[in-house]
């Protein structure tokens, strides 16, 4: 028995030891910083399959040289990272946010690359109890007056990303050219203050999870409608995640509000400014950069994740 | 239904198939487990010692800061540790931020506490006559402290136990300091928290059901440890 104990508290001790060893030899792997890459970008990216699938094993293979760290998170949070310094490299998808950040000088160009689109589309369930398809098959702005319409009735929810994203920034501008009232964070409500309308539900889940608590609809009067982007509701329907929404309103015509690139979903990828913010990896930025454009990543897009649906149109090519 | 079956089949599969992006996420959340643990482990049982045996000024202070330390938010830990690691920020230089190095740091924050109050509370448990002989006896300050380990060790282990146990659960400090990376800083617990941002349940599934059961493997080897030399009389043998 004593000797039992012994070793045990022996043993604690030599853990205790090999603690403080190990934590100070993990210390000096981490070095090298220089060639590892931060980019700050979108989570649709990730979730889409895109990050790992092609953009991860295709960069590897074109830039050895650089660790590629990709930070997923909504465009809201990247920007911020970003200025904070988080960043040698930023993708996302909010026009509005990246103009701000490029006019603070954050930006190593005075414009963002541009370097792939894809769709937003309005889902809703099958029902469409505010008669969306119908209605409103290629107008959001006038898609988005019939569900408020609707909600103000008590037939219907409008589920939000809620969460600054690129997809919410997006949504809210098209909140922007209806007649609906907004608050002052630019969402439906009393004019004035912050609330939300009754009908109106802020999620501040990511893109995915959002589709789904738009199908759960655990709201009074049901009938949940969402703006997600096509790649993700096209793959959650075809793995049978999502089965109770429909696609009710895509592709905006030209002659309506906010014409026809209302619903283009646009990706832009920026190098930081070292002059703003400390240790930017220039170089390794501006290969990400070259790579996302590069004629071989851009045809590979097209074949994403197959050639009838994809997730995400080259550049110019459109949806 | 169908989705536990499915995730409990693509579990074995990953495992069986010996993927290498679930090794590496093995080897991730076993890294941060481990060593997040023994630090916590090497500051928390000397501070579990002086607050459980010491006396000194403060010594209720300490006591009530690791007692709250049980209940500290891994979230906001988080935040501060990432904030403090940002490039440019105090720690920067460390470059610690988005490393699995890192979250074992923000992680030892977490579970010091856990170490440092079980330790106090089983070492306080120890009849103060057997220091009385000990010391009596010659016994050193440190041969004391042995002594008081020894005999709670079963709190001690109790203490390693609910640390391992936290560090393998934990994901809002290893998402914020760790970056979730894909095939870098996702541990079990936070690539179960991607997957399902992704819509991937059944993936999502599979990646809970190995957490679980490295959760149940490693807490077993060491509640063997913890119940060695525990054959006494319980309350029903005579």
């Amino acid at each position: 028995m004593g000797n039992h104990r012994l070793l045990l508290a022996a043993a604690l001790c030599a853990l205790a030891l090999l603690a403080i060893l190990l934590a100070s030899d993990d210390d000096g792997s981490s070095a090298g910083g220089s060639s590892t890459l931060t980019v700050q970008g979108t989570t649709d990216v990730r979730d889409a399959g895109l990050l790992e699938e092609v953009i991860l094993p295709g960069f590897a293979a074109a830039y050895p040289q650089y660790e590629l760290k990709y930070i997923a998170v909504g465009t809201g949070e990247a920007i911020a990272n970003a200025e904070a310094g988080q960043a040698d490299a930023l993708l996302t998808h909010a026009p509005t946010q990246e103009r701000a950040f490029v006019e603070a000088g954050y930006s190593l160009e005075p414009h963002g690359l541009r370097v792939f689109d894809s769709d937003y589309v309005l889902a809703g369930p099958l029902d469409d109890p505010a008669g969306v398809l119908g209605g409103a098959p290629h107008d959001a702005a006038r898609a988005f007056e019939l569900i408020a319409a609707a909600g103000e009735a008590g037939e219907a929810n409008f589920v939000s990303r809620g969460d600054n994203s690129g997809t919410n920034t997006q949504e809210k501008l098209i909140w922007g050219l209806t007649g609906v009232e907004l608050n002052e964070d630019g969402e439906p409500g009393p004019a004035g203050g912050g609330e939300t309308a009754e009908w109106y539900r802020r999620a501040g889940l990511g893109q995915a999870e959002t589709v789904q608590l738009a199908q759960q609809c655990p709201f009074p009067g049901g009938g949940c409608y969402e703006m997600t982007d096509r790649g993700t509701f096209e793959r959650l329907a075809g793995d049978g995640v999502v089965e109770e929404l429909k696609v009710v309103s895509q592709r905006n015509e030209a002659g309506a509000r906010g014409g026809a690139d209302l619903l283009v979903n646009r990706f832009s990828a920026y190098v930081v400014n070292p002059a703003k913010v400390p240790e930017v990896n220039v170089e390794g930025a501006r290969a990400f950069l070259a790579f996302l454009i590069s004629p071989r990543f851009q045809a590979r897009l097209t074949r994403f994740p197959d050639t009838e649906s994809p997730a995400f149109f080259p550049v110019g090519s459109g949806p | 239904m169908e989705f536990l079956w499915d995730g409990l089949r693509e579990a074995v599969e990953l495992l069986a198939g010996g993927d290498a992006e679930i090794l590496r996420i093995l080897e991730v959340t076993l890294e941060v487990a481990v060593f997040s643990t023994l630090l916590a482990l090497a500051f928390g049982l000397p501070a579990g010692l002086a607050l459980g045996l010491g006396r000194f000024h403060g010594r209720g202070a300490g006591f009530v800061a690791v007692n709250a330390g049980l209940g500290l938010p891994p979230v906001v830990v988080g935040l501060f540790v990432a904030l403090l690691l940002f490039r440019g920020a105090p720690l920067g230089g460390l470059e610690l931020i988005y490393t699995v190095e890192g979250i074992v740091l923000a992680q030892a924050l977490l579970s010091f506490p856990i170490v440092a109050a079980f330790t106090a509370t089983a070492v306080q448990a120890v009849p103060g006559a057997l220091f009385e002989q000990a010391r009596g006896l010659g016994a050193s300050r440190a041969q004391l402290w042995l002594l008081a380990l020894r005999e709670a060790r079963v709190g001690v282990l109790a203490a390693a136990i609910a640390a391992l146990g936290s560090a393998l659960s934990e994901v809002g400090a290893v998402v914020l300091v760790g970056g979730n990376v894909f095939g870098q800083t996702q541990t079990l617990a936070s690539a179960v928290l991607a997957e399902v941002a992704a819509g991937e349940y059944g993936t999502a599934i599979a990646l809970g059901i190995i957490l679980l059961g490295l959760i149940l493997v490693l807490t077993a080897l060491l509640t063997l440890l913890q119940q060695r030399g525990r054959a006494r009389p319980g309350w029903g043998a005579s």
